[in-house]
């Protein structure tokens, strides 16, 4: 009797148990990894005009 | 209710409305932080965005799939985490917020009508979020509703109007925009509650090796009904194929469940505009660790653990109580449709559980007739002191037997976690719990009714009626009537999965809809505003058509196909294809009108490109409407 990986036979579940651990693996040493190397631009002008805006649409929603 | 448990709903909601009025005291919106040139810390806008992204309706909706179809649901899991987290941070996020405020966009329609310099397109997709977020946003409610009922033995109902008013309530007095710490502190909450159902769980079958091997020898306690389109035991796929019956749950697994909610989150409104306020690619990309982790902790531990509670129903399952009643016959609606409903002949029990003197479990002694080969047989025992000891041997549908009111009843796969987290684990921690779906739910509404409004408001109203006319009251209207669009569908629709298909209907037609159109926009110069126009109405009407016509159990549902043709679907008996998800066919078929009509079409100016796709400290950010 075939047990498989963890206990479950079908290669497809399996698989998908693991993926998705390392799909999460991935996030995490990308995190680690990009998150040192970008940039901290500072805010844009079209940064600034888009904040200004977004408080006016707050506002007109609240 | 006990009343320790009144007290720590009411402090979780007192500690929810005081960081909502910290925030807003401090930070108006998430833009302040720019503006003041500080940072959305990483791990608060990760928590923030996850607790957005999941609902009620992953947790209790899909966990609830995965009782029933298995734990093929990973595959949904591995999607959200890899596109839902990875691609939509790291690959889109960046680009969305950089081209968003050089184009001054503060909406989803709006970013994608300035892309394309196309009032109807924002128009149009105002419209189309609108008039579909109620169906996700009724399976949010859904999922909570379900949970109070069975946690609190009382009518669904009831339920449902409290944890809408509950819910839509805070929403409309305090967290209408989700000030992020608010949203976040959900998501801690939400985390702490699945990471101990997951050890719970895994405690509860022995362990993780037992437990699988234990789901795996189940295989044959799969329900016929399941059993003939396809299932083939709680840890192996679906039968895989085309032309039968017997390949239909393959299809209803990986077209509408997996893809169509795993790749429609992409172009999902309420989460495209949180990449906006955002300050820099550096964030997105810290925020990257936390929202990976976050989302396998809920949808992963959700669909693991609703997949193992068949194990626990059937072999470790004990409840003692009081015995109420016995229903002789009973026929229990297994599947039930608009012109379709099957049901298994049973005899029930039931039993109070909290002595209360009032039933909160019913549970089938055995089946009758020909139902007695396909249904459990549960071990009952006199005790000494008048109760009854009750063994189910149940798989979690079958145990799944809810009240379906007027006297019937009927097997609700979407109360399988809300009998399973009552039944198995400690009353603590069904409080926690039901803390945790309280989270979920708020945090997931607030955006929803703010993205109904606004797209009623903001990009319809105002684009019709000018730039300078104030939208308060039309974007009010809008988040009432989709509450109450969203408790009517709450209201009518229950039973047969329908959170999950609810929740895979708006994601695959948001999908359908914008994703080409979004995408496109982000990265190629060339796609045109014709195109992009052609496309939205292509994907659209490709899906609303297969929805109504062709997609069974949803066309039954709306009836317009037996009234112009008098069958529930055009390809009622063509095998698979009434299963088959509309993105399936909408989104290839839109992303070939895309391409197609920009070839074909006037190119974007050179002006709107520069603005898009140059440098972003050279963008000259445009004058507001």
């Amino acid at each position: 009797m075939t047990i498989g990986v963890l206990r479950i036979p079908d290669p497809w579940i399996w698989m998908a148990y693991l993926l998705c651990l390392a799909a999460t693996l991935l996030c995490v040493v990308h995190s680690i990894l990009a998150g040192r190397k970008a940039d901290e631009a500072e805010p844009t002008p079209a940064d600034a005009t888009w904040v200004k805006h977004e408080k006016e649409v707050d506002a007109e929603e609240e | 209710m006990k009343f320790w448990e009144i007290i720590a709903v009411l402090v979780y909601l007192l500690m929810v409305v005081y960081l909502g009025y910290l925030g807003w005291k401090r930070t108006k919106s998430a833009s302040d932080y720019m503006l003041a040139g500080r940072k959305a810390h990483p791990v608060i806008m990760a928590l923030s965005y996850g607790s957005t992204f999941i609902s009620t309706s992953a947790i209790v909706g899909f966990g609830g799939v995965a009782a029933m179809f298995g734990m093929s649901l990973l595959w949904l899991t591995f999607c959200n985490v890899f596109v839902g987290v990875f691609i939509a941070f790291a690959v889109l996020g960046g680009k969305t917020r950089r081209i968003g405020h050089a184009l001054d966009a503060h909406t989803f329609p709006e970013l994608l009508g300035r892309r394309y310099e196309s009032k109807f397109i924002q128009v149009f997709a105002g419209s189309v979020i609108f008039l579909l977020m109620p169906v996700y946003t009724a399976a949010v409610l859904i999922g909570g509703s379900e949970f109070i009922a069975t946690h609190f033995g009382t009518p669904y109902e009831p339920a449902l109007l409290v944890f809408a008013v509950l819910t839509a309530g805070y929403v409309m007095v305090g967290g209408l925009k989700g000030v992020m710490y608010t949203d976040a502190l959900q998501g801690g909450i939400m985390f702490v509650g699945m990471a101990v159902l997951l050890i719970g769980s895994y405690g509860l079958v022995g362990g993780v090796m037992t437990g699988h091997q234990d789901l795996t020898a189940m295989s044959g306690q799969v329900f016929a009904g399941h059993a003939a389109i396809g299932h083939q035991g709680w840890t192996a796929m679906p039968a895989f194929g085309w032309g039968a019956p017997k390949y239909n749950l393959w299809w209803i697994v990986v077209s509408t469940i997996v893809l169509g909610v795993g790749i429609g989150v992409l172009a999902q409104p309420q989460l495209v505009v949180r990449f906006m306020t955002v300050k820099s690619d550096r964030e997105l990309n810290r925020a990257v660790l936390v929202g990976g982790v976050f989302i396998l902790m809920m949808t992963g531990v959700a669909f693991t653990v609703g997949a193992l509670s068949n194990v626990y129903f059937f072999k470790h399952e004990v409840i003692r109580g009081q015995l109420m009643a016995t229903t002789e016959k009973a026929n229990v609606i297994a599947k039930q449709e608009r012109f379709e409903t099957r049901t298994v002949p049973c005899q029930l029990l039931h039993i109070d559980t909290t002595g209360n003197g009032v039933p909160d479990t019913h549970v089938v002694l055995k089946g009758l007739g020909k139902a007695e080969a396909i249904l459990p047989k549960a071990e009952v025992i006199n005790l000494p002191d008048g109760r009854v000891e009750v063994r189910p041997r149940a798989s979690s549908f079958l145990r799944a037997v809810v009240s379906a009111g007027q006297g019937q009843w009927m097997f609700n796969p979407d109360s399988i976690i809300p009998i399973y987290v009552t039944s198995a684990l400690p009353r603590w921690f069904s409080v926690l719990f039901l803390l945790t779906l309280l989270a979920a739910a708020m945090s997931t509404l607030s955006s929803q009714i703010h993205t109904m409004g606004t797209g009623i408001g903001h990009d319809v109203y105002k684009q019709l009626a000018g730039a300078q006319t104030r939208s308060i009251t039309v974007t009010r209207i809008g988040m009432v009537v989709g509450i109450i669009f969203a408790l009517a569908i709450g209201y009518y629709a229950r039973g047969g999965y329908v959170i999950a298909r609810a929740t895979a209907i708006f994601f695959g037609l948001c999908a359908s809809a914008f994703l080409p159109a979004f995408v496109g926009g982000l990265y190629f110069r060339g796609v045109t505003r014709a195109a992009a126009k052609a496309r939205m109405v292509t994907g659209v009407l490709v899906n609303g058509l297969w929805v109504v016509f062709i997609k069974d159990a949803e066309a039954q549902a709306l009836g317009i196909c037996k009234a112009l043709f008098g069958v529930q679907s055009l390809l009622f008996n063509v095998p698979n294809w009434p299963v088959v998800d509309p993105l399936i066919v909408a989104l290839p078929l839109s992303a070939v009108v895309l391409v197609a009509v920009s070839l074909f079409t006037r190119k974007p100016s050179d002006k709107l490109l520069a603005s898009v796709f140059g440098g972003r400290h050279e963008i000259a950010a445009p004058t507001a409407p």
